[in-house]
């Protein structure tokens, strides 16, 4: 029976290409759509989190979660939260959102108060020198790598060319960062920034810091960094929403493209059924016959789809400013939904097939 | 003698449109272990449905079929289709090779099928087989590699391969030249002397139901003469 599969799959190259093809494009679809969306929140989750602040303070529509240029918050809070009891320093941020130097995905600019920043968050410069004017940006290791820029280069923002005159680690917050003030004048948001970076006394009562500042600057949005890691999740709206609905498109992709396949298959093989009831195959050995041929296929198509997602995740990530993360359960769910929808598909072609009537199928023309 | 086949007042209606058509009209048929039937008669006198029948593949509108014991009337079609694998081999006009596997690969179909995805055939009756149906050289070839007489051959190895308690053969000379039918004629012959194998024959073609030690003419659904020719072996 292996032999009689192979041998139709051979014999038929350009449907056994196609099929695979269509199993291919359901596990691709899964990896690389789950691997984006894990990648690009882990990674925005990394950096909040490198930040340093165990608070973050900002405002309605100026939220740090979501990616926005609206810069709402007066930069005066920070004179406030200060005198806040258990607060020892603080740091406004702006943040801008721009379409990806590669003209996929998008990177943020903040724009920050270089010595609170550095004092909060660790950051030095590692290469090169800080911003001095309006024409110039520091971006971190990462950016230097993945965009092969150093000092001297330059970077679009604004839509102006603007030069990178320093390389910081590590890496916290936005990739690319110039002074506050000139992000202000460049938004036309004079006093304005996106969120207050704070630093507490002592990190174990951060939550009752944040009390503080609600009970005392009530109507604004007062997040423990700590806290972000869900918050990414129910920031971007319907984002397990948009995960479950690729997975749903794969497994319908996959299942379509096996059922259509293998029900031409039936067709075609009429005749071939047909000598199979005449030398005495059951009907659970015609399906088996049917759906090891549709299982052959997931199976081809499942490694190649794999093999495809995680090369084109590897050229995406240096091409782009997109970050992919690949997961073993994902994977794992992505073999499942080949396999599985491809099994399905089969099953009404086989069921058919064994259903058919032995002497007309025989005497199939 | 225990019959391998035997066949009581069999009937076959069909029904087209709001006419019944009368295929078979109580046909009796008792055949010995051993027998090289032929069936002959025109087209549509019943003979092709009444083999579709002895196989399994049709249920009678009545009567009964018994191969080597089992009533296939009384089965349920999964019973019959486990009869079919055990007891017959099916031989056709059209030879209905698996165009894609070689003729060895034809064989071991049959084979897994028979045995259930295990091996029953030992290796001697296997060489045996080929070498009567003189197949040896040909095992790697595929149908559309063969001439129609070479594949009347596989296919006839194939239907007897799994040694079946009888061979029902369908018009096997209908699509082959005089050359090619001779040959594959003779060969249905030593397969029914050297294995003592049943074969049941169709055949419109009087000189090849002549092979047959046994002729059964049949016309409009029912048998009209049944003789026996002189053992010539």
């Amino acid at each position: 029976m292996d032999s009689l599969i192979l041998s139709n799959l051979r014999q038929r190259p350009t449907r056994t290409l196609i099929s695979v093809s269509g199993v291919a494009l359901g596990v691709i679809l899964v990896i690389l759509n789950t691997g984006l969306v894990r990648g690009m929140l882990n990674d925005r989750i990394r950096r909040e989190q490198g930040l340093g602040a165990e608070i973050q303070f900002t405002r309605k529509g100026s939220s740090v979660l979501s990616p926005s240029s609206i810069m709402s918050l007066d930069v005066r809070y920070g004179d406030r939260l200060r005198q806040v009891e258990g607060v020892r320093m603080v740091s406004p941020v702006g943040r801008y959102v721009q379409s990806g130097q590669s003209g996929l995905g998008f990177e943020q600019v903040d724009g920050i108060d270089f010595p609170s920043y550095a004092a909060i968050s660790g950051l030095k410069i590692v290469e090169g020198r800080v911003f001095a004017s309006e024409r110039e940006v520091i971006i971190d290791e990462i950016k230097a790598r993945q965009s092969k820029l150093g000092i001297g280069s330059t970077i679009q923002v604004f839509g102006k060319s603007l030069d990178v005159v320093g390389i910081y680690g590590p890496e916290s917050g936005a990739r690319i960062k110039m002074d506050l003030t000139h992000l202000q004048n460049y938004l036309v948001a004079e006093n304005k920034c996106t969120f207050i970076m704070l630093k507490v006394d002592d990190p174990g009562r951060q939550q009752e810091v944040q009390e503080r500042i609600n009970s005392e600057l009530p109507g604004n949005i007062v997040i423990l960094t700590r806290d972000i890691a869900t918050g990414f999740g129910r920031a971007i709206p319907g984002i397990d929403g948009f995960v479950k609905a690729v997975l749903v498109l794969s497994t319908i992709v996959s299942l379509l493209v096996i059922l259509l396949a293998m029900y031409t298959t039936i067709t075609e093989r009429t005749r071939e059924i047909g000598i199979l009831k005449s030398l005495g195959a059951s009907k659970g050995y015609i399906i088996g016959v049917i759906e090891k041929e549709a299982l052959t296929i997931s199976i081809i198509g499942v490694a190649a789809g794999l093999v495809v997602a995680f090369a084109a995740g590897w050229v995406i990530e240096r091409m782009t400013s997109l970050q992919l993360e690949f997961h073993w359960t994902w994977t794992l769910m992505a073999t499942g939904i080949g396999l599985v929808a491809g099994a399905l598909g089969a099953l009404y072609p086989a069921i058919r097939a064994a259903r058919q009537d032995a002497v007309k199928a025989i005497s199939y023309e | 003698m225990s019959h391998i086949l035997l066949t009581e007042n069999l009937t076959m209606t069909y029904r087209i449109g709001k006419v019944d058509v009368h295929a078979l009209r109580g046909v009796d048929l008792a055949v010995e272990p051993g027998e090289f039937v032929s069936i002959m008669g025109p087209s549509g006198c019943g003979k092709s449905t009444l083999l579709h029948i002895l196989g399994g593949l049709l249920s009678p509108s009545s009567g009964r079929v018994v191969i080597d014991g089992e009533d296939l009337t009384r089965m349920s079609d999964a019973s019959r289709t486990d009869v079919r694998r055990r007891k017959i081999g099916f031989v056709f006009q059209r030879f209905n090779l698996f165009p894609t596997l070689t003729a060895e690969g034809n064989l071991r179909l049959a084979e897994h099928i028979h045995g259930r995805g295990r091996p029953t055939i030992d290796n001697q009756t296997r060489r045996d087989v080929l070498k009567l149906l003189r197949l040896e050289n040909k095992m790697a070839h595929r149908p559309l590699e063969m001439s129609g007489g070479e594949q009347q051959r596989v296919a006839i190895a194939r239907a007897v391969i799994n040694r079946p308690a009888i061979i029902l053969a369908d018009e096997p000379t209908g699509n082959l030249d005089s050359e090619n039918s001779d040959l594959v004629l003779n060969m249905l012959k030593e397969l029914n002397r050297e294995l003592n194998q049943t074969i049941v024959m169709i055949t419109h073609n009087p000189e090849a139901a002549a092979v047959g030690r046994r002729m059964i003419e049949m016309r409009d659904g029912a048998i009209i003469r049944d003789s026996r020719q002189p053992d010539l072996r």
